[in-house]
């Protein structure tokens, strides 16, 4: 793993900033769009995006803040975006569930389960065309990639040949249903989609290195022709839709999925705990490291938020 | 077929020929395009010409069809075959959630380049599950076009526009009329789009109508010529789909309107094109329509013979409106049952209405 993971870090505490802030506006009555807030999982945004470079494709899904900050989105776009505000990167058409940023290669995102699928194949082929080591990577929750049409899209994919990395980011709920209440008791995520043709790659989502290094092999096979699952192990703090308060352990969340397993499992403080171990970094630095940067978001954000009036 | 002429498969696999080598950058996708003769001759030789630029895919209409939505997003123009309305609603949350709201939902300046053909099945065999059109669908989804050519000249004019296309179209394209004929030499002038075109002037009787009813209106405005019934057949329906005033007023003028609607009337195409007229004009004691019954298509001939309007049924009632004397032959088994084999080459149209296409 490289020294890059400082860099990575600070992108994690951004998202987590980020998303914390419009979580508590949310409470304030601020927000005038469906909101799905990714805090927890920002391994997996910044694990997968934050080393492709602009001409790499990402599209989204409707919990997707997370992607496009780590793909290098406007931040203040994202802000307007998601308060209502004609600003945004879709000017108040698209909202919350809708990021777009074209300049770093974020094509936007959709929020209907499995959409995003056969238009991410779309994007690969047209990439394909014009280049041989550009990839196009696109984001489903587990819920989304039992709809027909994500085997299908990875079928195709496959048959096209397209450079395409589909994420499954597995949180173990759709809503609040687990994969026990909604998958046959025998069903096999990696027999599904590598007799699909897909190389099938699973890998913790807590831990921002591994993520990074699985993307790297994806990417590997994508340039190849073959399309990748790229299957994430997530821990989320909030609900599906809205930012639900979760400070206690919810009734539908498994047993071993309490507040204090998902602190004992958080991607920043594993990253740092990862800097410090291997890297040698101090861990009074990266806790200054996590602070100021935390400290220069929200000020940001403050500014951002304060700027803005839909009600006017 | 003679040289001056082609069929309507021929105008399609014809303009997607020249659409293929006008803009490289489009390609053809759906079940079997790629065949000898496939998308039932409409692209008929066209991938020993083009290639990969003819693409099979998997039988994932959903998949395939969101597939094509993205090239359009990316800078290809994909037509996507589908060889009934039915099969294509598979595909509808990529056609109606993702590619008409594209543009629009991304703040403008995304478009999605994406033609879509349609097949509407009729004929014996097709039954109740591959005839439908289900145009209100499409047609009250804001962000779509629609052509919905009615003879082969259209046809050819509206399948090349699918090649350079800005904004997502959908071409309806009724297998009834694959086997007519017309001339070649293109009947539209429209310099922007052509929305419909009306054949005759006179003004005790118009026949509203569009796609497959134009051969029913011109057999009985060519039986009774005395009468110039005006034919007024709707070709495309744009933007946002607003009844040309032109087109109001040609309807105001007549003394009596035959609706002729091969698909189900109530809250379809025609119902909604009244609907606007009547915004306008009082046409409430002059209309009469001419549609199936509020049912699918059944299968057996029996069941079928009285589905679809037909000109000698549409004749018996001019004769009671004492507009004419002369009953028209009641069709034989195979004028029922069969695709039509009607010559168009000396159909011509009198006037053409037109429109920018955004």
């Amino acid at each position: 793993m490289s020294v890059d993971i400082v860099d990575k870090i600070k992108m994690m505490v951004v998202i987590r900033t980020v998303e914390e802030k419009i979580a508590a506006a949310f409470f304030d009555q601020k927000i005038f769009s469906f909101l799905h807030i990714m805090a927890g999982q920002e391994a997996s945004a910044v694990g997968c995006l934050y080393d492709l470079s602009h001409s790499d494709l990402t599209l989204g899904n409707h919990r997707s803040h997370g992607h496009y900050l780590a793909k290098g989105g406007n931040l203040d776009g994202l802000v307007y975006e998601i308060f209502g505000d004609i600003r945004g990167c879709c000017k108040g058409f698209g909202g919350s569930m809708h990021m777009l940023d074209r300049k770093v290669g974020f094509m936007g995102t959709t929020p209907i389960l499995g959409s995003v699928a056969p238009l991410s194949v779309g994007y690969a082929y047209s990439l394909r065309q014009r280049s041989g080591t550009n990839v196009a990577v696109c984001f489903v929750g587990d819920g989304a990639a039992e709809e027909g049409v994500f085997s299908e899209s990875v079928n195709l994919a496959g048959n096209k040949g397209c450079p395409l990395i589909f994420v499954i980011e597995d949180n173990g709920y759709a809503v609040n249903s687990t994969n026990f209440h909604r998958k046959s008791p025998d069903y096999n995520h990696q027999d599904h989609f590598k007799g699909l043709g897909a190389q099938y790659i699973r890998v913790n989502g807590q831990h921002v290195w591994e993520v990074s290094d699985a993307m790297q092999r994806a990417k590997g096979f994508a340039l190849k022709g073959k399309p990748v699952v790229l299957h994430i192990d997530v821990l989320r703090r909030h609900g599906h839709s809205g930012p639900m308060k979760e400070n206690t352990t919810s009734d539908y969340r498994l047993d071993f999925d309490t507040l204090e397993h998902r602190k004992n499992n958080d991607c920043v403080a594993l990253a740092c705990d990862y800097a410090e171990l291997e890297l040698g970094h101090s861990n009074d630095w990266l806790k200054e490291l996590v602070e100021t940067t935390s400290s220069k978001i929200t000020e940001k954000m403050d500014t951002l938020i304060g700027g803005i009036n839909v009600r006017g | 077929m003679s040289e001056g002429k082609f069929k309507f498969i021929e105008a399609i696999a014809s303009a997607h020929r020249e659409g293929l080598i006008v803009n490289e950058n489009s390609l053809i996708l759906g079940l079997g395009v790629n065949y000898e003769n496939g998308a039932d001759g409409t692209t008929k030789g066209l991938a020993a010409e083009f290639g990969k630029r003819l693409m099979d895919v998997p039988v994932s209409e959903a998949a395939f069809t969101g597939m094509a939505v993205g090239m359009g997003n990316s800078g290809l123009n994909p037509v996507v075959h589908h060889g009934r309305v039915e099969f294509a609603l598979l595909a509808m949350d990529q056609i109606l959630t993702q590619a008409a709201k594209w543009n629009f939902m991304f703040g403008g300046d995304y478009p999605c380049s994406l033609g879509i053909r349609l097949n509407i099945g009729r004929q014996w065999g097709n039954g109740p599950q591959h005839t439908s059109s289900y145009s209100s669908l499409f047609l009250n989804t804001p962000g779509l076009n629609i052509f919905w050519p009615s003879r082969p000249s259209e046809a050819y004019y509206y399948t090349k526009r699918l090649h350079t296309l800005k904004n997502p179209t959908i071409s309806m394209e009724h297998r009834y009329l694959f086997g007519t004929s017309d001339s070649r030499e293109v009947k539209t002038t429209a310099k922007k789009i052509q929305t419909a075109c009306s054949y005759g002037s006179g003004e005790k009787v118009t026949v509203l109508t569009y796609g497959d009813g134009l051969i029913e209106a011109l057999r009985i405005r060519n039986h009774i010529p005395d009468l110039d019934i005006k034919i007024i057949c709707l070709t495309s329906f744009i933007n946002d789909r607003k009844i040309d005033f032109q087109l109001v007023d040609e309807i105001d003028r007549s003394e009596q309107i035959i609706v002729i609607d091969t698909a189900n009337y109530n809250y379809g195409l025609l119902q909604g094109t009244i609907g606007q007229i009547a915004q306008n004009i009082d046409v409430s004691k002059k209309l009469k329509i001419f549609s199936p019954p509020f049912a699918p298509c059944a299968t057996a001939p029996s069941l079928v013979k009285d589905y679809y309007p037909r000109a000698p049924e549409i004749v018996d009632y001019l004769i009671s409106l004492k507009l004419t004397k002369d009953p028209m032959k009641d069709y034989s088994f195979d004028e029922l049952h069969l695709p039509a084999n009607y010559d168009f080459s000396d159909d011509n149209p009198s006037k053409i209405f037109e429109s920018e296409l955004n």
